[in-house]
């Protein structure tokens, strides 16, 4: 019961990564520290849909999270694993 | 009226629900009420009266989560788990509705008691979201109350609901999720055995990984499976979904465009975004330093008269020098500085209330990741480069960890101060192009110290990695003149308090060394006796003659104080370049930029740090910084 869904990366999209536009499930966060406690907190949490509202080469990046937009680094953004 | 019955109620939820708005509304505003300095938060009490019920109103800071990851969330908990309260009121954004309920299932199994206000309605219809309360309340088995604070909507049946409590008409029988059995086991064991906590939040928050908790288990012995924090959020998250099937009930489809997403749309957009904010950052600084820069003129013209007519009562030279120059010269200049920081501070306010901080947060963090910085450090280290005080202050808006980077870092930008001296000193060796080089590389050498600064504290471990950029975006909206005087009221106050005593100590101090023993020639005093000390620190740097070395002493009060002691040692600064060569000035502004900014400076870092430590740690830090600067720049310039 208590195992997250797509713990395997195969087949995962990186938020990184993930085009404007995007629309998918959030599936697995890496590592368990501060930080992914932090974004869970804020509602990105595996088993959530979310939007890529902003991802370029320049500007920053912003999803949507069941109505909510929320701005993330660069650094951490590489760890959410996103599946379709 | 007689009150008969007592209530003590806390406000807890997501930031930005509205907390405070209904603390105001049921208190009366800015009534009744006083501001208890926490460790970095504050929390505000107020009271109310309902009929014959005396109701005591806890506002607790906005927080996302019960498991422990920043002060304010350590604040609430604390104070739920600890304190004597009666029912605590959950207000959340109807808008988002999901994310401030997985906040909500966790306070209940910290405190049942708990009335949800679902604020924000106008917010939420504006978003085509409509949401059936009476359905909610039955399944959350809690009290729910809809409302719009800002319009009074809602309050009244609030105030019915607390009535009810006390009345004793109300019951909270809360629904909680199944997290399986690995909680259920432990949730049973704590139960048997006790804990400060709730058996089944401590159960939960041990498998979600809080530190706190499962260091308090492991003290007492208890064997914790494995932390599954994304498991346990999962479950909580579906649950919830579930919950919220037929909860709302849709209008439109189609999610409406609203006017946040129609500003963002420019605001965050990958080129006119920059081309915003670069706008914003001008009219921040223009203002502050043209109508802020005005009325400090106003001032300055005032203390210069006043200084004139006093000294034309008092005969005696040193007294006159005494109360003209140090005295009414400290208060001066104390109060010359306060236009400019009350003018960016409310311009930092009015953009902070407005929504747009968060946004140029998110702008900027591409850049600042590359250079090492957290990315809301940037408008401390614009600030900067008006007057270090500020910016030091400003460092407060940032979190914990952050914060303790920025006020060993932003002093490191050169003031405006520092602009004066450099000046002065570049008009006296160098003409036109060259000049106007070597200000701008004391720039460049400014910000090349912060970025450096920042790895060197990393590896030392005075500052750990900061946490990386997670914000919500807040909706847009007109910022309230309440909030925004209060704001800037505030900070403005801070700076007068605790730095204004120190610049005005500092004053009398320098005062005192430039003139004592007195009646002695300048190149005797107790300045040129501690300079002449300290000049063979200076020697590897290059830099042979004590009074050049001397002028950092005042300059460590105030920076602009360099250019009258140069004045008083040298007989006019001009006469500069016939004891000192050009590379020996260059290396001496490399220093003069980089050490300590000044008295003023260390009292704010003591007002935002509360710790000597800091303080004193700040001293050394900038000082060596500003050493290994000047000797990497005298090996440049002069060779080995
Ligand atoms: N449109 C609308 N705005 C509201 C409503 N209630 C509060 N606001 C606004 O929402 C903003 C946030 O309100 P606050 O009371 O400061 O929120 P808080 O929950 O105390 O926030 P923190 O102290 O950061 O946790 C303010 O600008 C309020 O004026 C409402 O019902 N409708
Ligand atoms: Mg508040």
């Amino acid at each position: 019961m208590l195992t997250p869904m797509g713990v395997g990366k195969e087949g995962l999209m990186n938020l990184e990564m993930a085009p404007e536009g995007f629309e998918g499930t959030v599936a697995y966060i890496d590592g368990g520290d501060r930080v992914a406690q932090r974004m869970m907190a804020l509602g990105i949490v595996p088993g959530t849909r979310i939007r890529v509202i902003r991802n370029s080469a320049f500007g920053p990046l912003i999803v949507d999270i069941e109505g909510t937009r929320i701005a993330l680094g660069r650094g951490v953004s590489s760890k959410v694993w996103l599946k379709k | 009226m007689k009150t008969l019955h007592r209530l003590r109620v806390a406000l807890a939820g997501n930031p930005n629900v509205g907390k405070s708005a209904l603390f105001n509304v049921l208190t009366g505003i800015y009534q009744h009420t006083a501001n208890w300095p926490g460790k970095t938060v504050e929390r505000k009490e107020g009271f109310f009266d309902i009929d014959d019920i005396h109701v005591e109103v806890v506002d607790l800071p906005g927080i996302y989560s019960l498991t422990v990851t920043s002060p304010e969330e350590e604040v609430t908990r604390e104070f739920l788990a600890n304190e004597d309260i009666d029912v605590v009121i959950n207000v959340v954004d109807a808008s988002n509705l999901f994310r401030n309920l997985m906040l909500t299932i966790q306070l209940l199994e910290l405190f049942p008691r708990v009335i949800l206000f679902v604020n924000m309605l106008d917010v939420a219809e504006a978003k085509g979201v409509k949401i059936d309360l009476e359905k909610l309340s039955k399944k959350l088995g809690i009290p729910v109350v809809g409302g719009v604070v800002v319009t009074g909507q809602g309050i009244d049946e609030l105030k019915k609901v607390l009535k009810d409590v006390v009345r004793g008409k109300v019951h909270f029988h809360p629904v909680y999720p199944v997290y399986g059995q690995e909680v259920e086991i432990l949730e049973e064991y704590l139960a048997k055995y006790g804990c400060k906590y709730p058996p089944k939040f401590a159960a939960v928050k041990a498998l979600e990984g809080d530190e706190e908790i499962i260091k308090l288990l492991k003290e007492k012995g208890i064997t914790i499976p494995e932390p599954q924090p994304q498991a346990i959020s999962q479950i909580r998250a579906e649950w919830l979904k579930n919950l919220l099937k037929d909860v709302f009930i849709v209008e439109s489809y189609e999610p409406k465009q609203t006017i946040t997403d129609k500003i963002d749309m420019i605001v965050t957009h990958p080129i006119w975004g920059y081309v915003v904010f670069m706008f914003a950052m001008f009219l921040m600084f223009y203002i502050t330093f043209t109508f802020g820069g005005y009325l400090s003129g106003l001032i300055e013209m005032f203390f210069s008269w006043l200084g004139d007519t006093v000294s034309t009562f008092i005969s005696s030279e040193l007294w006159k020098s005494f109360i003209v120059d140090a005295v009414i010269g400290g208060v001066g200049s104390v109060l010359t500085f306060t236009p400019i920081i009350f003018t960016f501070f409310l311009m930092y306010s009015i953009l902070e209330d407005s929504g747009y901080i968060a946004r140029a947060a998110a702008m900027m963090d591409r850049l600042m990741h590359l250079l090492g910085l957290p990315a809301k450090l940037f408008f401390p280290l614009i600030l900067g480069m008006g007057c270090t005080v500020p910016a030091v202050m400003g460092t407060t808006a940032l979190e914990e960890e952050e914060r303790k980077l920025g006020v060993y870092l932003v002093g490191f930008m050169p003031c405006s101060a520092r602009l004066a001296v450099y000046s002065a000193i570049v008009s006296a060796f160098f003409t036109g192009y060259t000049g106007a080089l070597v200000i701008v590389s004391m720039y460049l050498i400014g910000f090349f110290a912060v970025v450096v600064g920042a790895k060197v504290l990393k590896m030392f471990g005075l500052a750990r990695d900061t946490m990386p950029l997670v914000i919500e975006l807040p909706s847009y909206h007109i910022p309230h003149v309440k909030t925004v005087l209060y704001a800037t009221w505030i900070r403005t106050k801070e700076f007068i308090y605790k730095a204004g005593t120190l610049i005005f100590v500092a004053t009398i101090i320098i005062w005192m060394l430039v003139n004592m023993p007195f009646g002695v020639k300048p190149e005797n005093s107790y300045l040129a006796i501690l300079g002449k000390a300290i000049a063979p620190l200076f020697y590897p740097l290059g830099l042979a003659d004590w009074r050049i070395v001397s002028t950092l002493i005042p300059s460590f009060a105030a920076k602009e104080a360099a250019i009258a002691t140069i004045g008083v040692l040298y007989g006019g600064v001009q006469m500069l370049k016939n004891a000192v060569t050009v590379p020996q000035i260059l290396v001496f502004l490399v220093f003069f930029t980089l050490y300590t900014p000044c008295m003023a400076t260390l009292g704010a870092i003591y007002s935002v740090t509360k710790r000597w430590k800091v303080v004193f740690l700040s001293v050394l830090f900038s000082f060596s910084v500003a050493y290994v600067f000047a000797f990497i720049a005298r090996l440049v310039i002069m060779g080995v």
